[in-house]
């Protein structure tokens, strides 16, 4: 049987803390069909009792409403709708320094950039698209039964930059709904 | 006195045989198998031997010792060690229990 598949049935944080010395003990013998059901119920238990699943602490975490029964999500996501945010805050900043404070170089030389229609829509759905991107990963759905009632709760699970992140988009997005209304009301 | 290893459920066993086991000395996994096995006659599965080793690595009953190479000894801890003492003690008061009423019966 191939241990190192068993093994990968491990949570993250134990494999994290145990999986090179039970890939050493794996290697010192052929594993029994018994030693591989005693790993399938080993890594079941791993999931389901969470003081098990040991390692190096997680990242701080913020909730909104809810108790954390996971791992906070990688920072990936939240770095590509990180990366969504700069072309509509380069379109802001430009904006706000023309018509806050009459320094108009920056936006009249990116002018014909910024109404080339294409640019206009990226730019104004980048931050929709940072906001979900940023938001949905950090999305937990927790469903848990007491005492006869079945209670459901969604929660955030992110930390501060995913917060930051979604946060900003979330202003952006305001923004450009508000500009939207006047040009349009 | 509540037994140290009472909450540990069906895992109380292995890990009082891995506590045993690292009475003697520091030991990586392999080696605990076969001083258990050894000891019991019994052969621990993987899984059996790293939930034990999880669950008294987090109760602070033993602890990895620093080593270069992939195999991670454990040791017991000043806590384990009590820990030990006091399952054993009693352990050794059913036993005791169970033989005087065998040998009155």
């Amino acid at each position: 049987m191939k241990s190192s598949i068993l093994i990968r049935l491990y949570p993250r944080r134990w494999r994290a803390r145990y999986e090179d010395e039970m890939r050493e003990l794996l290697e010192e013998g052929p594993v029994s069909v018994r030693d591989g059901l005693d790993l399938l119920r080993g890594a079941l238990e791993a999931h389901l009792i969470r003081d098990l699943a040991l390692g190096p602490e997680p990242r701080r975490q913020t909730t909104l409403g809810g108790v954390m029964e996971h791992p906070l999500p990688t920072r990936r996501s939240a770095t590509v709708a990180g990366l969504f945010l700069c072309l509509p805050a380069t379109f802001l900043l430009s904006v706000t320094m023309k018509y806050g404070f009459g320094y108009d170089t920056v936006f009249d030389s990116l002018e014909s950039f910024w109404t080339f229609k294409p640019i206009e829509y990226i730019t104004v759905l980048s931050p929709l698209a940072a906001l979900l991107l940023s938001v949905v990963p950090a999305l937990r759905a927790t469903v848990e039964r007491e005492g006869g009632v079945v209670k459901g709760a969604l929660v955030l699970q992110a930390g501060a930059a995913r917060i930051a992140v979604a946060a900003v988009s979330f202003g952006m997005l305001f923004l450009f709904f508000v500009y939207f209304l006047t040009e349009n009301f | 006195m509540p037994e140290p290893l009472g909450d540990f459920g069906r895992h109380s066993e292995p890990a009082l045989l891995v506590l045993v086991s690292l009475a003697e000395k520091p030991k990586h996994g392999y080696s605990m198998m076969d001083d258990i096995e050894r000891l019991t006659g019994t052969r621990l599965g993987p899984g059996t031997l790293y939930g034990a080793i999880a669950r008294l690595e987090g109760r602070g009953f033993i602890a990895k010792v620093e080593a270069t190479d992939r195999r991670k000894p454990y040791r017991l801890t000043p806590a384990g060690e009590d820990a030990l003492s006091t399952q054993l003690a009693g352990l050794q008061a059913v036993v005791s229990a169970g033989l005087k009423r065998i040998a009155t019966a």
